[in-house]
């Protein structure tokens, strides 16, 4: 007899799987509003890694603000925050500049300082967003009683992918004035 | 004092880390930038991509989390058959990754539809299936094979297994998909 048998672990993973994928059906619809942009390849480019450092600033601050908000340590909440913004402008302004190269390596790229203040512009502001959220969950969970990771980790995954497509085509539509 | 070690302390590790991952997350994007055409041919491709790989992320690590627990518990034994533990895990991974890559495809037409596009649900269905299989395939054998070998090795399978296939998972999915989508567009399936 095992431990774990797969009918089980399908029938635990369905829902949390199915609801995830429903939120990635947001990002899914603001990517196809991209196709028609002339740049289309630009942001298919920097889109993983756009989305991954969002998500991984947010993921971290949160679990940072959390384990401040158990210690009773409220500078140290200001520390994630601003550490989570610098973070951001640094990996967000490397992004740019990195995917400007590569574009440059496979044809024509879309200039420097646009494609810098593309990511970086779209960067903070996804990561302001994200990091408010963070913040505001870690308050309500405290409100309701919960332990705040179990509320603001999936939430914030869930919710990080969408945000972080929209901005993305949203400043590169304004930056490249499409 | 204490704030501003602290800050330096996160802005070293932050900042390391995220050029490295940003760097190898650039070459999927290089993947994802091969499939462009395809994505304007194909209607509904484009809004199904993400829950694609969004599953394929959460499938793996739970996967590997669950492999991981396995064999700190003794449930099953450090090597790489398709038996007890590894086999039921494995079953379930592949169904749920089926299942669910159906669902994706068709809530996708059903979104695009919506939209007025003319999308084509079997088309999607197949291939987000096919390339869930092919993905699946290669990245359920790499879990079962780094997590064993990792804890062969005394390191503990849940810090290597998944920020690995977390990185290689993207790349892999896209990969598999940019090859069918391709195929099938030049055998005319698509």
């Amino acid at each position: 007899m095992t431990h774990y048998n797969w009918r089980t672990i399908i029938r635990e993973s369905f829902g949390p799987l199915l609801m995830a994928l429903v939120f990635s059906l947001a990002s899914g619809i603001f990517l196809n509003s991209a196709l028609n942009m002339k740049e289309l390849i630009a942001i298919l480019l920097v889109l993983p890694a756009f989305i991954n450092i969002a998500g991984d600033i947010s993921g971290v601050a949160s679990a940072r603000i959390t384990t401040a908000m158990y210690l009773g340590e409220d500078n140290k909440i200001w520390v994630s925050i601003l550490g989570g913004f610098i973070v951001a402008f640094v990996l967000f302004a490397f992004l740019g500049v990195a995917a400007e190269i590569v574009l440059n390596a496979i044809g024509d790229g879309i200039g420097l300082i646009k494609f810098v203040s593309i990511t970086t512009i779209a960067g903070i502001m996804a990561t302001s967003l994200l990091l408010g959220i963070a913040l505001g969950l870690e308050v309500l969970g405290r409100k309701l009683g919960m332990d705040p990771s179990d509320l603001s980790i999936p939430l914030l995954s869930a919710t990080g992918d969408a945000v972080g497509v929209w901005f993305l085509i949203f400043t590169a539509k304004i930056i490249m004035g499409v | 004092m204490e704030a501003i070690d602290e800050l330096l302390e996160m802005l070293k590790e932050s900042i390391s880390v995220g050029l490295i991952y940003t760097l190898v997350e650039l070459l999927t994007g290089s993947f994802l930038i091969s499939m462009e055409k395809e994505l304007l041919i194909v209607p509904g491709l484009a809004i199904m991509l993400p829950g694609i790989l969004d599953l394929r992320g959460n499938i793996s690590s739970t996967l590997a989390s669950r492999l991981g627990s396995a064999l700190h518990m003794g449930w099953m034994k450090p090597k790489i058959a398709l038996s007890g533990e590894a086999r039921e895990n494995i079953i379930a991974s592949i169904l749920l990754s089926i299942s669910m890559n159906v669902i994706t495809a068709v809530l996708a037409f059903l979104v695009a539809a919506m939209l007025g596009m003319a999308a084509d649900v079997g088309k999607l269905v197949l291939v987000a299936v096919t390339a869930g299989i092919i993905a699946s395939a290669i990245l359920m054998s790499l879990t079962l094979v780094i997590t064993v070998k990792s804890f062969l090795h005394g390191w503990d399978p849940n810090n290597v297994t998944i920020p690995v296939i977390a990185t290689l998972g993207d790349i892999v999915m896209i990969g598999s998909l940019v090859l069918v989508v391709k195929i099938f567009h030049m055998v005319g399936f698509i």
